[in-house]
């Protein structure tokens, strides 16, 4: 008799405790199928001159930070700086720009502006990159171990805290 | 009688469009790069597939494809292509693996709770 009474609410609690979980997922942050794995092979030339061939060897050795940004993309301003902030805090991660769908005389100006921390910029002016690496909206950030393998995937600014956590979780 | 003919028009203006900036040679080759796109999601414009969404993403995968398409790769291959790079969230159909089995299933396993409690109260008021 007593059981009968709670039914519906032992119904009703779990499924409000789901819902709820639901509505705080963001579903533009869409997991990447890179996490854990080694970074997708691709060729291309450095943006600035003079122009060197570039792959994916060239996440190897070091903890790297790839960073997708774009003159174009405003929000792409604003992680500028956060950027150089990272430059700046973790000396040891190579940072790897990769300017997307862009033009290369507008990029040089846009860098001069607002700030290169990049030790290697490439350029991917088609976008078949940024495809390679899943990219949807910039800009995105990609967090490369010593053996090449991705680890973390940012999508938007980043927050050098959460950065802060993610290298010690990897380098420890 | 110029409202219909305008009306025809308009449908006739809208699919030249489309053929300008995706020619295709072969009718099959157009049906299914057509098919493809309406089974594949837009990342950004998440409700809206790659057939109609005017995204940035969503015209460089549409050109993507549409040189595999011309390139004579399956449906399969595309897909995996897509699946590969952006996870299972770029296909509108998931797939049935055992992270989806809850999603296929609960709409059946709804059915059947209903049906239950259904016959159960039909049962208590004979």
């Amino acid at each position: 008799m007593r059981l009968k009474t709670f039914l519906p609410f032992l119904i009703f609690l779990p499924m409000i405790i789901f819902l709820w979980k639901g509505l705080r997922f963001d579903p533009h942050l869409i997991p990447s199928p890179l996490i854990g794995k080694p970074v997708p092979h691709f060729q291309g030339k450095t943006i600035l001159t003079p122009e060197k061939n570039i792959d994916q060897t060239i996440f190897l050795g070091h903890l790297s930070l790839l960073s997708i940004f774009a003159t174009w993309c405003t929000t792409c301003i604003a992680e500028q700086s956060a950027l150089m902030h990272v430059h700046h805090q973790f000396p040891n991660v190579f940072m790897i720009g990769l300017s997307f769908k862009d033009q290369k005389n507008k990029v040089a100006d846009w860098l001069k502006k607002y700030g290169n921390p990049y030790r290697v910029i490439m350029n991917d002016p088609n976008g078949k990159i940024g495809i390679d690496f899943g990219v949807y909206g910039t800009p995105e950030s990609f967090l490369i171990d010593q053996q090449g393998v991705v680890r973390y995937k940012i999508v938007g600014i980043i927050d050098p805290k959460n950065l802060s956590a993610m290298i010690q979780k990897i380098t420890h | 009688m110029n409202k219909i003919i305008l009306f025809f028009l308009l449908f006739i203006s809208s699919s030249v469009f489309s053929a300008d900036l995706y020619p295709f040679h072969s009718l099959q080759k157009e049906r299914k790069f057509n098919a493809l796109l309406s089974q594949l999601r837009c990342l950004v414009c998440q409700n809206e597939s790659l057939s109609s969404s005017n995204a940035k993403i969503a015209n460089d995968l549409r050109n993507q494809i549409y040189h595999m398409v011309q390139q004579g790769k399956s449906d399969q291959q595309i897909k995996q292509y897509l699946v590969v790079r952006y996870g299972n969230f770029i296909l509108f159909k998931p797939p049935f693996i055992i992270s989806t089995y809850l999603l296929w299933c609960m709409p059946f396993l709804m059915l059947l709770l209903g049906g239950f409690i259904m016959v159960k109260i039909i049962r208590k008021n004979r």
